[in-house]
């Protein structure tokens, strides 16, 4: 370090509380003092040199009398002296260091920071090329907001473009430990959150909870175009899909522990919504579908597969009740068979297009199928759900107890009951009938005068008492 | 399995086979362990199929309704998982009662290329030994000729499922890897050219935000899944225009034009590539050329005004940006 030598020559304090520069050459002690300098050192983080009084190390005297200094060497040399700027080759330089301009983010003299940087934060001097990220948005990013931004850039230089810490999705779960456990734990990933987090996220700020680039359904929709097809063409929607956070009401947007992402296990999604009874505007009124199902001894198979999509159409369709196809919502249906092709995409049309068959059915007096004379029928033609519950009763073959009929919506009872080898119908629909598989109960024709129109399984007479297929 | 048709039960052997499917994958006549009623059926091709034939191996029976998308997707599948297996190991076998639609099941098999064996059930005796509850049920048999595993109706993990149910009645996992093989996994949802397109949609959101770099990893991942999709290959040729890569793009644009010399988004990258390389003269041709296919001219013309710019040919360049613009604009011609 050069010495300096001379004396310092204080001129007296002036008026204004300001010092006169000296005019011989002063030593290097002598720079910062109370009134020459003072807040040169103020800093929780003073440099180096300027602790030491070395001001000789950066700056030299070009004019005693004007007391006027230059630099000691270049302008980056006089960092790059002592400090090493390892650029490792193909890296990416910000541009200032590539300008060898280290004091337009560092303080020369020292700073609240230990980086030596301008302001207390990193943004306070990125904010001096670099526009502010954060804006006006209503959410910003942590690190962005608290003006961080070497958390995930790195200020000299880089490998990758605009001069991040790590690559893609590792630079986030730095952070994001919990996410970063969900992919790792859950069979169910979304192939977005394995590749890259900015498919999805802006990572210094947006409009959107979740630093989300887009509402979550338009975000989606972006990569999804078949559903946002669905839901966009669905003339019944469903409020799951069109409310809220909309795709995530359902969805886990990183990795679930169930298939298609779902939150929750596919039926017990549809209870969170659907366990209460639901009014529509149209005054239909959903019942509580949780208390049906779960009280039910036998399921549909659709339900006991914990789905509910195996009927219903779940991001929206053309169906009131979003069924995928149609299935009659009366008691009474001129039968056809578009009109359950809702039933008939899993059951066989045939066990009710044949009028008989000792195979296709056990709903049957020996080789008569009861379930044509019931459902194959014009206008009077009952549809499946006078017997049968679409999701769930106490009986088998989810047969009901009662079904709700005719205007003021009286409770008909089946009153179905089971037999070895056949069945009882002690229903309000007609009188108590029985059936027999292998023995076939014969029941003498009515005449025309006496038959119940349309409403007998089978125009004749009753069962007898004491016959072979009275309940055991 | 059992030759000869049983009618009811089969008393149940003590076979450790742990049902493992849900509450709705069953036949009402018989259970997992025990015998599955043999059978000896005619065929579409004419010759009977008996069920003797495929004793100690496994048999996968699927039932199918005709005219059923669902009974359609299951005879695909079954024929690709089937067909992966060694056919000493494992058979398949459809079986189907609507005998009036012998015509659909000839188209059907013809179009997929199915050649495993169309039983008739006409009088459905074998379906009533099972007690089917849906169409299409698929039946998985060990070799022991015991009900292994039933999958009802055909569900979208349809192949995955099955594949999984043939290996453990093989012996080739098992019940914990079976279990284990069942759970949600990460199955990519849809078809090799859905996953395509959801790769390219990425691509668009990250190009967006001009993370080119992640970007490009999308497209390439999407070409991966459907190598023949131009618009793939055309959206790397974007890339490369973006990023500087002329050369590169002019080059995969003339691949692409060798193949459709009429593609318009193919003429209309090469004409920006030609114009980025300085060939102007090309460049116009190929900008004409794709402006005359083109229903969104908006792009070409930009390219066509910056060529004439280039030119010194200030009034067609002035018309082209002008052209440009009222087309981004959505406003009608003057």
């Amino acid at each position: 370090m050069r010495a300096v030598a001379g004396l310092c020559v204080l001129w007296s304090i002036s008026a204004s509380g300001q010092v006169a520069a000296p005019t011989t050459a002063v030593p290097r002690d002598g720079c910062v003092t109370s009134e020459c300098h003072p807040g040169i050192k103020d800093y929780a983080f003073v440099h180096g040199p300027v602790l030491v009084n070395g001001c000789d190390s950066c700056h030299v005297l070009t004019n005693a009398d004007k007391h006027t200094f230059g630099f000691l060497r270049d302008r980056q040399e006089t960092c790059t002296l002592c400090h090493v700027v390892d650029i490792p080759e193909g890296d990416i330089v910000h541009a200032p260091v590539q300008a060898g301009e280290c004091l337009a983010c560092h303080n020369p003299h020292g700073s609240s920071s230990s980086a030596m940087l301008r302001g207390p934060t990193y943004a306070d001097s990125c904010k001096a090329c670099h526009e502010d990220v954060t804006g006006a948005h209503d959410q910003v990013h942590g690190p962005a907001s608290a003006g961080a931004c070497g958390a995930c850039h790195q200020p000299h230089s880089a490998p990758r473009a605009h001069l991040l810490a790590a690559d893609g999705r590792a630079l986030c779960l730095r952070c994001h430990v919990v996410t970063a456990a969900e992919l790792d734990s859950s069979p169910v990933k979304h192939e977005p959150a394995l590749e890259d987090c900015r498919i999805c996220h802006d990572p210094h700020a947006t409009e959107v909870a979740g630093l989300l680039t887009e509402e979550p359904a338009d975000l989606c929709m972006e990569c999804h175009g078949d559903i946002a097809e669905e839901v966009r063409t669905a003339t019944t929607k469903h409020a799951a899909v069109t409310t809220e956070r909309g795709c995530l009401n359902c969805h886990s947007p990183h990795a679930s522990q169930n298939k298609a992402l779902l939150r929750e296990r596919s039926m017990q999604l549809c209870f969170e919504c659907h366990d209460k009874e639901i009014k529509l505007d149209d005054g239909r009124v959903i019942q509580n579908m949780k208390a049906l199902i779960e009280n039910g001894t036998s399921l549909h198979g659709a339900i006991a597969e914990n789905s509910c999509v195996g009927c219903h159409e779940i991001h929206g369709g053309g169906h009131e009740r979003l069924l995928k196809a149609e299935y009659p919502s009366d008691v009474y249906y001129p039968f056809s068979e578009s009109a359950y092709s809702l039933c008939f995409s899993c059951h066989d049309r045939d066990m009710v297009l044949l009028e008989r068959s000792d195979t296709v059915t056990g709903f049957r007096n020996g080789d008569e199928n009861l379930h044509y004379v019931h459902v194959n029928q014009g206008e009077k033609g009952r549809t499946c759900r006078v017997c049968h519950d679409a999701h769930a009763s106490d009986r088998k073959n989810h047969i009901r107890d009662a079904v709700t009929f005719g205007p003021a919506e009286w409770s008909l009872p089946i009153g179905y009951a089971a037999l070895e080898t056949g069945g009882r119908c002690d229903s309000g629909c007609h009188k108590p009938l029985e059936y027999n598989r292998f023995e076939p109960i014969e029941y003498p024709e009515e005449k025309d005068d006496e038959a119940w129109r349309g409403t007998d399984l089978v125009p004749g007479v009753r069962s007898e008492p004491g016959s072979k297929s009275e309940p055991p | 399995m059992k030759s000869g048709r049983l009618a009811g039960w089969v008393a149940a052997l003590g076979v450790g086979v742990i049902a493992l499917t849900g509450a709705a994958d069953q036949l009402r006549n018989v259970k997992n362990g025990e015998a599955v009623p043999g059978f000896k059926l005619p065929t579409m091709d004419g010759e009977p199929v008996d069920s003797e034939a495929f004793d100690g191996r496994v048999l996968v029976l699927v039932y199918l309704s005709a005219e059923q998308r669902s009974s359609e997707l299951a005879a695909s599948d079954a024929s690709e998982v089937v067909g992966t297996f060694d056919p000493d190991l494992v058979s398949l076998v459809f079986v189907t009662a609507d005998v009036v639609h012998k015509p659909y099941f000839e188209k059907l098999r013809a179009e997929q290329g199915i050649t495993a064996p169309l039983a008739f059930d006409a009088d459905r005796s074998f379906y009533a030994e099972l007690g089917l509850i849906v169409f299409p049920t698929t039946i998985v048999v060990d070799n022991n000729g015991d009900l292994a595993h039933v999958i009802s109706t055909r569900g979208p993990d349809y192949p995955h499922v099955l594949d999984s149910y043939i290996r453990h009645a093989l012996g080739e996992i098992d019940d914990a890897e079976l279990a284990d093989r069942l759970k949600a996994g990460t199955v990519n949802a849809g078809s090799p050219k859905s996953q395509a397109s959801r790769h390219r949609a990425a691509a668009r959101l990250l190009r967006e935000k001009g993370l080119m770099k992640a970007a490009r990893e999308e497209l390439l991942k999407a070409l991966e899944l459907d190598p023949d999709d131009f618009d793939i290959r055309l959206d790397l040729a974007d890339m490369d225009l973006a990023t500087g890569d002329a050369d590169q793009a002019r080059d995969l644009a003339a691949t692409l034009l060798e193949a459709q010399p009429e593609h318009r988004r193919a003429k209309q990258v090469m004409g920006i590539a030609l114009y980025k390389l300085g060939d102007m003269e090309q460049a116009e041709a190929y900008l004409l050329g794709a402006l005359e296919l083109n229903p969104e001219p908006a792009r070409a013309r930009y390219y066509l005004g910056m060529i004439y710019e280039a030119q010194g040919r200030t009034d067609e360049a002035l018309t082209q940006y002008r052209e440009a613009l009222r087309s981004l604009l959505n406003e009608p011609e003057e």
